[in-house]
């Protein structure tokens, strides 16, 4: 039986080759279609047979519902889809194909617009197979002005597009009339939207559209999340419960196979970090003895590093090693990708720039270097081999510290019970909410009351209130939320009727136009060459620690900084016997999933006992040495113990707290145990953590079962203490200048001119001061806030943590040294610091040791 | 808590304050730069939007800046506008014809794009390049005295000075304006709040006065 993958039918000529099997056949036909309907036609003229579960995708959508169809990547999921939209319509139009009069019947909303060319391909190939004449068009910010004209004339039947120019068209005067005879829509990979705010941005454009069309029917395809109904939820907004749905599962079994590379002696204690690149010998074998080769990291510093690294250990891969990460320019990415699909590589280390786009076909194996923390990441990343259905998808997983190699362990299980991660919906996101107005004041306008309903229909703004919208219709027409009017800054106006609002100043209206989205980065500095060549951006934060003549690691070549001039880094190749730094880029590092943590927390009780160790708990036997040292000098704590470890020593009294919560919610519990001890005693905790545990280092001796006394685990008041504790002003300063962006509050500057707008700069920082001290009541400000503490604190999990903890035994133990658990968070390096000092007292500290930075 | 800090530059007694200015009292003048009023009106007018009340604020603070009663002088040592006209410059200047028996005096930074006319009308002594008062000038840009003559000492604005303070062992680092004296040069900080700062890389020898909310820190590098 053969599978009908994205793959396999853009190739057209091989897979008709091939006869059915009807031994292969499983199941029988759905009754519930006709099997003289078009949609049989297309499997008979490719002699393919329709699994069960694409007729249930037909049946269901003949019926007339949205749904879910949940199928993992390069699973033909989306003829699964497309097959049934073109033959219903062709079933209702008796077969005649399409005419100029048609008009647009399917949007498709893909996340990755590089699988825009794939996906149309794949679609124009089935409407010449059923004779539908269909005419497919891509629609993505690098479609021409040419080819945008072209689209307005002929209407396409379906649109390919993502999210971004979803929203653009919705910019574009008279997009009512494109939109009128739509049917379907459909969100692809909708578990990469779900999450984000491109999520809460499809959920509006999916509002305007149902406004225009009540019959229209919404479809998503999405890989496995652990939320796939709420999923659905959030796609149907208040229609939920109001319209038949369906959930549908194509059940492909996808083999994952995990391998841990294994040290040949584990450390008694676990170097972090250090281990990783120890292990590079042993990699250098699997690349050798495979098609390409994916390394996926963490980081892009590690991946950095991992180049220099496999260079280093096998020098013949010169040529046919190559480093992919955001940072690098497009230009650069572009060629690994072309390079990669020509099979030209052998191997590309990479971070999560590459867990998403199009399939290569030739790439057979995975390695993943550290910890992927969460189940979801490593299947996507698992999957992006072995392409062949019923092929087996070998992954290697080389720990960055030996402790790590517990997630091998956690990753099978979790694997094998289906515990999957949630993808979180984003809602009250007022600065996409206040985007999507200017969209619409930008082409045709709107009526506020109307727009209400519609805006309250969607998942993300079920709650918002009556105020909550007086103060953004404020924003996006005066600027301000209070009553006061700054004619200064107008970008809505009432129109004449009185109740539409529009943009009418043109400048405002194309300055929307180019900074619509919602993807923002961190302040970047181009990196170029003193001759000009251009190699990508990187963080300003680690340019601005540079000193001219400073050498860095950057796409895997050594650098020396020139110069730093408008925005600009320039460098020179470096002379080859200079040592240098690798940038630390602060994003990209996802912390341990709740599915994985709690796993790891089962595998430690299951680790006491290692003669009951199955072979899928291989690597906990292989840490035997590790665990035997960690009784010795403290315990190794049961799923139901809570472990404190206090140990003195010159550097001063540390303490740390093991709770396996990933890293953020450790940052959020250190800082709020350093709060609540601070409120009664002058003191500054350093504070460094892990995805295992934390350590508070203070020069005040402290004591773990004097300090429980004061109720530092309590969840009482936890959000105003997390708010005292943790700098959220400092997190939430860059969370505002992205939502800023976002609002259109601020603006980046046309391209080419920044020398115009350079009386307009001004920093992240003194925007939010400015904000905070005139305006604190700013929705856009609070919701900075809020995302600080749901995003980047994890209030829930750590209120979870909390209780959690509540419930367990704690365990204070005083070993007389450094142990195996508290190695990795020893060597992080401090990341963060709480005191209860005024600036003035520290200030003064300070110059007394007089030792500048 | 004023917590002035005295300095001799030149044989000139200076006091740097914690707000951002520079008192002479043997010349009984005030000295402060780069004030950058109208800035946030101007951001919103090219789209940029910003609360609405920094001016108050600002005209507040630099009317307790200059409620003193042994001043005769206020040098602004330029950019004390921060673009093109807009409906602010007419509130400074409401405040500056609350306090007539000042004299004004305006060093032109390279912010202050207003006509001649416009500034003398509000009652400024326009200055374009340099001023000296006996053996110290006063100019905008550092490299206005870019040279000195042997007995000449100079205070200048223009870079916005601040520093970034840590030390080994206390954990975090504070970010603060500060003036900056260096080769018989005092930069002072910018003086209006919706500023940002320059980190100096001060040499051996210079001297730096860190300001926090309520007091002055001098510091030898």
């Amino acid at each position: 039986m053969q599978l009908p993958t994205e793959e396999s039918l853009t190739a057209s000529g091989v897979e008709s080759a091939k006869d059915p099997d009807p031994l292969n056949f499983e199941g029988q036909p759905n009754t519930a279609v006709d099997q003289d309907h078009p949609y049989f036609q297309f499997f008979r003229r490719k002699n393919w047979f329709a699994f069960p579960w694409q007729q249930d995708v037909l049946a269901a959508y003949n019926a007339g519902h949205s749904g879910l169809l949940n199928a993992p990547t390069g699973s033909g999921k989306t003829y699964g889809l497309f097959i049934p939209i073109l033959s219903d319509w062709l079933d209702r139009n008796g077969g005649q194909p399409a005419n100029k009069n048609t008009g647009l019947v399917a949007l498709w909303i893909t996340p990755v617009r590089a699988l825009g060319g794939d996906i149309s391909r794949a679609m124009a190939h089935a409407s010449d197979i059923m004779d539908a004449n269909w005419s497919i068009a891509l629609r993505t910010g690098d479609t021409s002005a040419k080819d945008r004209a072209a689209q307005k004339r002929n209407t396409p039947q379906v649109i390919v597009t993502t999210p971004e120019s979803l929203h653009l068209m919705l910019a574009t005067k008279g997009y009512a009339d494109l939109f009128r005879t739509l049917e379907v829509i459909v969100f692809d990979e909708w578990h990469e939207l779900l999450g984000s705010k491109r999520g809460v941005q499809s959920e509006l454009a999916l509002s305007r559209l149902r406004a225009l069309n009540p019959k229209l029917r919404t479809w998503a395809i999405s890989a496995t999340i652990g939320n796939l109904e709420q999923g659905l939820e959030v796609l149907m907004g208040s229609r939920a419960g109001h319209e038949q749905v369906s959930i549908l599962k194509a059940d492909i079994d996808k083999k994952i196979v995990i391998e841990s590379i294994l040290p040949d002696e584990v450390e008694e204690f676990p170097w972090g970090g250090h281990l990783g690149t120890k292990l590079v010998e042993k990699v250098v074998p699997i690349l050798q003895g495979s098609g390409s080769t994916l390394v996926f990291t963490n980081t892009r510093a590690q991946c950095e590093i991992w180049y220099q690294k496999l260079l280093e250990a096998d020098p013949m891969l010169a040529g046919v090693i190559a480093l992919h990460h955001g940072s690098l320019s497009a230009d650069i990415r572009q060629w690994v990708e072309a390079a990669l699909h020509a099979g030209k590589l052998k191997a590309v280390v990479c971070t999560s720039s590459l867990d998403l786009g199009v399939d290569f076909k030739a790439v057979e194996t995975i390695v993943q270097i550290g910890g992927p923390k969460g189940v979801a990441r490593f299947l996507q990343r698992a999957g992006r081999s072995g392409h062949q259905p019923g092929a087996l998808s070998r992954i290697y997983f080389l720990p960055a510290h030996s402790l790590e190699l517990m997630e091998a362990a956690a990753l099978r299980t979790a694997i094998a019970e289906g515990k999957v991660e949630d993808k979180v919906p984003i809602v009250r996101a007022f600065d996409v909410l206040a985007q999507y107005l200017v969209t619409l004041g930008v082409s045709d306008g709107f009526d506020p009351e109307l727009l209400l309903i519609e805006i309250r229909s969607t998942h993300a703004y079920a709650s918002i209130t009556d105020q909550e919208w007086t103060q953004v219709m404020h924003f996006v027409s005066f600027g301000g939320q209070s009553l006061q009017a700054y004619g200064e800054f107008a970008r809505l106006v009432k129109d004449e009727t009185g109740s539409m609002y529009r943009v009418t100043n043109r400048r405002i209206a194309m300055r929307h136009r180019i900074s619509m989205g919602t993807i923002t980065s961190d302040a970047m500095i181009t990196v170029k060459f003193v001759t000009g060549g251009f190699i990508g951006s990187v963080e300003e934060y680690f340019i601005s620690r540079l000193n001219p003549g400073d050498v860095f690691m950057f796409g895997g070549r050594a650098l020396e900084f020139v110069r730093m001039h408008d925005m600009k880094a320039t460098v020179r190749l470096a002379a080859k016997n200079k040592k240098a730094q690798t940038p630390s880029w602060q994003g990209g590092r996802m912390p341990l999933s709740s599915q994985l943590s709690h796993m790891i927390r089962r595998k430690l009780t299951l680790a006491m006992d290692p003669d009951a160790l199955g072979p899928e708990d291989m690597e906990l036997q292989v840490l035997q040495p590790l665990f035997r040292m960690q009784a010795e000098l403290s315990v190794l704590p049961r799923e139901d113990e809570f472990l404190i470890e206090e140990i003195v020593t010159r550097d001063g009294y540390h303490l740390f707290f093991y709770t396996f919560e990933g890293r953020l919610v450790n940052e959020g519990m250190a800082n709020l145990i350093a709060h609540r001890i601070g409120r009664t005693r002058s003191i500054t905790f350093s504070i460094s953590m892990t995805d295992y545990g934390f350590e508070l280092l203070s020069d005040t001796p402290l004591h773990a079962a004097d300090l429980l006394e004061e109720d530092l685990l309590t969840t009482n008041k936890l959000v105003a203490d997390i708010m005292a504790g943790v700098n959220v002003a400092e997190l939430s300063q860059r969370k505002f200048r992205d939502i800023a962006r976002i609002a259109g509050l601020t603006f980046e500057g046309f391209p080419g001119k920044t020398l115009k707008t350079r009386q307009l700069q001004a920093s992240s920082r003194i925007f939010f001061k400015v904000f905070t001290e005139y305006e604190p009541d700013n929705l856009l400000l609070k919701q900075a806030y809020e995302e600080v503490l749901y995003d980047q604190l994890e209030e829930n999990r750590l209120r979870a943590a909390l209780n959690r903890i509540a419930g367990q035994k704690i365990i204070i133990m005083k070993p007389q040294r450094f142990t195996p658990f508290c190695f990795p968070i020893m060597v992080e390096m401090i990341r963060g610091k709480l005191t209860t000092e005024t600036i003035e007292d520290r200030v003064a500290k300070m110059l007394k040791q007089a030792v500048a930075p | 808590m004023q917590n002035a800090t005295s300095l001799e530059l030149g044989g000139h007694q200076l006091q740097i304050l914690p707000d951002r200015t520079v008192y002479w009292p043997a010349e009984r003048a005030l000295l402060l730069a780069d004030l950058h009023l109208g800035k946030a009106t101007h951001f919103r007018k090219h789209g940029v939007y910003l609360p609405g009340d920094v001016i108050q604020k600002e005209l507040w603070r630099l009317r307790q800046s200059i409620l003193k009663d042994d001043l005769d002088t206020v040098y602004i040592l330029g950019d004390l506008f921060h673009a093109s006209y807009n409906h602010e410059w007419p509130l400074f200047v409401q405040l500056m014809r609350e306090h007539t028996h000042l004299r004004w005096v305006l060093l032109k930074g390279n912010h202050d794009v207003l006509g001649r006319g416009t500034y003398e009308e509000a009652g400024f002594e326009v200055v374009d390049d340099r001023l000296s008062v006996g053996n110290m000038i006063l100019a905008h840009k550092p490299e206005a005295v870019a040279t000195l003559a042997d007995d000449q000492f100079a205070i200048v604005g223009h870079i916005h000075p601040g520093y970034v303070l840590g030390a080994k062992g206390l954990p975090g680092k504070v970010r603060m304006p500060c003036s900056w004296l260096s080769d018989r040069r005092l930069v002072l900080p910018a003086w209006g709040s919706f500023t940002g700062l320059d980190i100096v890389q001060p040499k051996a020898g210079d001297h730096l006065f860190l300001l926090t909310e309520n007091a002055v820190w001098p510091h030898k590098v």
